[in-house]
């Protein structure tokens, strides 16, 4: 399934936004959103990002599309590096990409039928124009589970799952070979979520794709991906290459994994609840940035920011004790463990 | 700030969620308030900053109209001057320097008190505005007091009424009022209740003016005729300027009170289909409480600015209902002004108005600054 | 829209694809014949001016149609014909308009180059023949199809709400009465009987007769022309150009965003009367064309506000980002997906401000900015009769017909704000 060759190498990613304030709005600070995040993706993978709300992952996402542009860092795309890429180059470059928001229906303009929103980026590309556009543009519907009736209707016609479908039949018109998923699934209900999900993997197949699959979801990102990589605060903490709810190594990934809800019943209550709250990237913490939240943390963690180190296959996991802690997550409820605050 | 969310990843069991979310809210709020503070003195400050160009620009706009309305050198000459006069009067007043240097002339003479001489008043410019500007006010401030009071309950009583037949006619006098051409209507007031009542033998409403001159005596000391009434203790004055008060407010107020009416229902519509609504009345709350209590507060904070908008209207309204009802305020000064030509006069009456409009608007942004947290944060 | 097989669409593009081509050789012969006539027609309309066979107006009128006439023909067949190998199905809906336009000018202007029009109808007619027909026909058909049911819907919308349809009713009667009021009113504009002064009303002045002997009902009648034409004039000056730099302002940002925007505070410094009032004043004299150029540059910053505000929150809506990422250009996305969404807005403050400005026209013209005394306005008519009581008809009349006009406006914005309204629109 993973095959060795890189498609993107995305190396010390940074991207800060500024925060001004004050009477002449000067710059008070900045929102370290992506951190120095280094990670690969390889071709004809679905590799997936997880994390909390607002720890960067969206903008990760974002960054490497070039949509915003980023503070410091390398991307580097087949071989090339598509750092600095300006104008008409990025606009060749961006056929190879292509992204699906969260909102289906913000992401479509609401005064655009569907054939001229999935047909432009064949329009403005110069790849085809009139009926030899709408036919390709039948054909990307066809591909998504849409039909002829469909082309020539408004975004409010549609149902959310369909919205999403159009988005993704949008993305996959230029035929490109790396899409950024971003929490593609949020915003529809579950039963639609499937089939969405389903959908995006056949597809997969069928092209060949790369996916960066970002959700909050981790059964989602289970089900979707190849290999798992677990954001926190601008930060890669763990990256796995198998199954995230039996590898963790990481105490924030072991957190996260066991708050997913399963429906046994004897489990009930064994969760670690994560106490407080997240930290501001404005002022992240010392050191490791969960060390406020993490109950293993000792002295080092607070001087020390810890590498990603390689636990062996391909497992990286940026945490000083990593491997030699009883995360825990997988037996019963230990009751000291769980920092239910009083109320 | 939405950084500081009280929402964690996926936390769904039990009590102890709560608790923590209890304890983040608590300190979220704090953290709130004291950023609130913060927030509050810099927008204050910003707004203030604002101004400055604002009146800057106000200053250079007047400037410029000034200088493009005519030579003043026209004043001081007849035509038998000489050219060489003519070129002397020119230097003496500075009229041959550069315009920047005649924009700093002009800076400095508004500064120092010297806003020009006012020909169709046979005054000083300041002299007139000090004896012109109380009635102007006066009448403008009975004229925004009659529309909020009248604007306000009628706005609420459209909108919780919506659809029924007060509503209608709540609308229909809203929108007579904000297409009806403000002149008219005051003329069409005097023509009822001063030329028709009067014919019909019927207690007829003064014609103008602010005062029934020919009977009473009256020596103003604040300039304000109401008060100046009070403070003398005659009761027979107070109640005669009333009484002239009441046509020329009405006709003023009225373009005021349609405004008021259509935002109070349009944003108190707006405030009752809120969650915080539904929850209240389904907390079982009189709907006397829900839309006095909960919902009028909200409601008002649009109509706020819209009172300072109205000002605006107010000033080109007083210029209009002055004219027609002699009221010797500076509307009625401007206009004589202008058919005269008298420069000093235009451009001093311009420049006052626009001066008080950036007040009340700045005043006005502050209030809704200090009512509505969302605004500071733009 | 009726269904179609895919391989009818693409089949059609070979099998035409030969006869295709003289047509296009016929545009773009066409393209140059029109716009050299164009020119021709400016020189031969100068040469009538100087023998005198025609006046200034004639002139201009000439020229203006002419050389509209030429440009756009210029700028809309020229492109199309020359790119003969990139010709598309999109293109040919725009030969067709060129082409009407070109005629409808054609036909204003009047001259000789009415003849040339003939060869713009043969366009429109071989466009309409079946081969060159199945070229662009069903494509244009099927684009047309959901904005056609849009607009019905729109449509559906404004006559279920009978306010906004009264508006329409009010507004359409106003400019009926301008156009035909040679035809309607029994008296000229400034025709009088200055001996039947301050007449009441009687069939033979059926709304009585003013101080001068005027008829009140056909000065009332003839103001109509004068009293739109500002308002028209107004509103549609200060929107283009107000849009223009609003958006301008919006869509850059930055130093060009910041001097508009204080740019713009200090015009909402004065109130609108009364910078109005001070910039006829500087204008010297004092007429319905300086009351127009005064209002217009009271007007501006509305729109420049307005556009600005709603191209800000566009841009930063997701659709543009989507639009980005798949390689769109900056004006591409400001054109196509930016303007389209910020237009309604900008549509129902421009219908309520015909209401505001026709409001301001007639008050400046009141306090005595207007045409000369004794001309039909609205304003001036009132001004006019204020000072007689007892003739109440001489000021009634005319300010109602004020009264209804600004309400017909104010009627149809406010309605149609609402039928525009996104969150109650969606079905």
């Amino acid at each position: 399934m993973t095959s060795s060759e890189e498609l993107i190498q995305v190396r010390n990613l940074k991207k800060y936004f500024q925060l001004t304030g004050g009477v002449f709005r000067k710059v008070m600070g900045y929102v370290r959103a992506v951190d120095d995040v280094t990670f690969d993706i390889y071709r004809g993978e679905t590799l997936g990002l997880v994390g909390e709300s607002g720890c960067g992952k969206t903008t990760c996402g974002r960054t490497i599309m070039h949509l915003i542009p980023k503070t410091a860092g390398e991307i580097i795309f087949e071989g090339k590096d598509v750092s600095e890429i300006k104008g008409g180059d990025l606009r060749e470059f961006r056929k190879n990409m292509g992204i699906v928001f969260q909102d289906p229906m913000a992401s479509l303009d609401p005064r655009i039928t569907i054939k001229n929103a999935v047909g432009e980026p064949l329009l403005v590309n110069g790849i085809a124009k009139g009926f030899r556009l709408r036919n390709m543009v039948l054909e990307l519907l066809q591909k998504v589970g849409l039909s002829e009736d469909h082309l020539n209707r408004f975004p409010h016609e549609f149902s959310g799952g369909q919205r999403q479908r159009i988005c993704i039949a949008r993305a996959l018109a230029l035929n490109p070979k790396f899409i950024v998923m971003d929490e593609p699934t949020s915003s529809t209900d579950v039963s639609v979520q499937a089939q969405t999900l389903n959908l995006m993997k056949d597809l997969q197949k069928e092209f060949n794709l790369t996916y960066l699959f970002i959700s909050h979801n981790l059964s989602v990102v289970k089900h979707m991906s190849d290999r798992v990589a677990v954001m926190y605060l601008g930060k890669i903490v763990e990256m796995t290459p198998g199954d995230i709810f039996e590898d963790a190594m990481h105490p924030y990934s072991a957190a996260l994994v066991s708050a997913v809800p399963v429906p046994d019943p004897s489990l009930r209550g064994r969760a670690h609840i994560l106490a407080g709250e997240v930290p501001s990237p404005i002022n992240p913490p010392s050191g490791c940035r969960f060390h406020p939240r993490c109950r293993f943390a000792k002295e080092r963690c607070m001087e020390e920011i810890p590498e990603l180190r390689d636990m062996g296959g391909g497992q990286l996991v940026a945490c000083h004790f990593a491997g030699e802690l009883d995360l825990g997550y997988k037996e019963e409820l230990d009751a000291s463990s769980t920092l239910a605050v009083e109320a | 700030m939405a950084l500081i969310s009280p929402r964690t990843i996926d936390l769904k069991t039990g009590h102890a969620q709560l608790a923590l979310q209890k304890h983040i809210a608590g300190c979220a709020r704090a953290i709130r308030r004291v950023i609130w503070h913060m927030r509050l003195r810099d927008y204050v400050i910003r707004r203030l900053l604002l101004a400055i160009p604002v009146v800057i620009g106000v200053l250079a706009i007047t400037f410029v109209l000034a200088y493009v309305m005519g030579d003043p050198v026209g004043i001081y000459t007849q035509e038998r001057t000489s050219p060489e006069a003519v070129e002397a009067i020119r230097r003496a007043h500075g009229l041959d320097r550069p315009l920047y240097e005649q924009f700093f002339f002009y800076l400095r003479d508004l500064a120092s008190g010297d806003w020009g001489y006012s020909v169709s008043a046979r005054l000083p410019v300041t002299q007139v505005i000090a004896t012109r500007l109380p009635a102007t006010i006066e009448l403008s401030l009975f004229a925004i007091v009659f529309a909020i009071a009248l604007g306000i309950p009628l706005g609420i009583l459209s909108a919780t009424k919506k659809d029924r037949w007060p509503d209608h006619v709540t609308r229909v006098v809203a929108l007579a009022g904000v297409s009806m051409p403000i002149f008219w209507f005051a003329l069409m007031l005097k023509y009822v209740f001063f030329f028709q009542f009067y014919m019909a033998g019927l207690p007829a409403l003064p014609e103008g003016g602010r005062y029934t001159f020919t009977v009473l005596p009256y020596t103003p000391i604040t300039g304000f005729l109401l008060i100046d009434s009070i403070i003398t203790l005659n009761p027979v004055l107070f109640m005669d300027g009333l009484v002239h008060l009441i046509l020329p407010g009405f006709a003023l107020g009225y373009l005021t009170l349609a405004i008021i009416t259509r935002m109070m229902r349009s944003s108190m519509l707006e405030v009752l289909k809120e969650d915080y609504i539904t929850l209240a009345r389904s907390k079982g709350l009189r709907e006397r409480v829900v839309i006095y209590r909960h919902a009028l507060r909200n409601a008002m904070i649009p109509t706020v600015t819209v009172i300072g908008l109205a000002f605006g209207g107010l000033m080109s309204g007083a210029v209009l209902t002055e004219t027609i009802f002699s009221w010797p305020g500076l509307g009625r000064w401007s206009t004589r002004a202008i058919l005269n030509s008298d420069i000093p006069s235009i451009n001093a009456f311009t420049l006052l108005v626009a001066f008080i409009f950036v007040g009340a608007n700045l005043v006005v942004d502050l209030v809704y600054g200090a009512l509505d947290p969302r605004i500071r944060y733009g | 829209m009726t269904k179609m097989d895919t391989k009818q669409y693409s089949e059609e593009i070979e099998e035409t694809s030969s006869s295709i081509k003289y047509f296009v050789y016929f545009i773009l012969v066409l393209g140059f014949i029109n716009v050299i006539a164009g020119f021709v027609n400016i020189i031969d309309a100068l040469l009538l001016y100087d023998i005198g066979t025609i006046n200034e107006i004639g002139l201009m009128g000439n020229i203006a149609t002419g050389s509209i006439a030429a440009i756009v023909i210029g700028i809309l067949l020229l492109p199309i014909g020359l790119g003969v190998r990139d010709l598309e199905n999109w293109a040919f809906p725009w030969v067709l308009y060129a082409n009407l336009l070109a005629i409808l000018l054609f036909l204003v202007n009047g001259g000789f180059i009415v003849y040339i029009g003939l060869f713009n109808l043969f366009a429109i007619i071989l466009l309409m023949t079946p081969q060159i027909r199945a070229f662009w026909w069903k494509l244009y058909m099927e684009d047309m199809g959901p904005r056609a049911k849009e607009t019905r819907y729109t449509l559906y919308l404004i006559r279920k709400s009978p306010l906004v349809v009264a508006g329409i009713i009010i507004i359409a009667v106003y400019i009926c009465l301008a156009i035909f009021a040679p035809y309607i009113t029994p008296y000229g504009p400034t025709e009088r009987e200055w001996y039947n002064f301050l007449q009441a009303p009687s069939p033979q002045h059926i709304w009585g007769t003013d101080q001068n002997g005027g008829d009140v009902f056909s000065m009332v009648i003839w103001a109509t022309q004068v009293d739109l034409k500002i308002a028209i004039s107004v509103v549609a000056v200060a929107l283009v150009v107000g849009a223009f730099i609003g958006a301008a302002a919006g869509y850059f940002g930055g130093a060009v965003d910041e001097i508009v925007m204080r740019i713009t505070d200090v015009f909402f410094a004065f109130p609108g009367l009364i910078l109005a009032m001070a910039i006829v004043s500087a204008l010297g004299a004092r007429n319905l064309d300086n009351i127009s150029i005064a209002l217009m540059l009271v007007w501006w910053p509305t729109y420049a506000r307005l556009v600005r505000g709603q191209v800000l929150i566009e841009r930063e809506k997701l659709y543009v980002e989507a639009a980005r990422s798949v390689g769109a250009s900056d004006m591409r996305i400001l054109a196509f997906h930016i303007l389209p969404n910020t237009i309604q807005p900008v549509i129902v403050q421009a219908t309520l401000d015909m209401g505001g400005v026709l409001l301001t026209a007639a008050g400046l013209s009141f306090i005595g900015f207007g045409a000369e005394a004794g001309s039909a306005e609205w304003g001036l008519m009132i001004a006019q009769g204020q000072n007689h009581f007892a003739q109440y008809w001489v000021t009634l009349f005319p300010g109602l017909a004020i009264l209804f006009c600004a309400l017909s406006f104010n009627l149809v914005g406010d309605g149609v704000r609402d039928i525009l309204d996104p969150k109650l629109r969606r079905r």
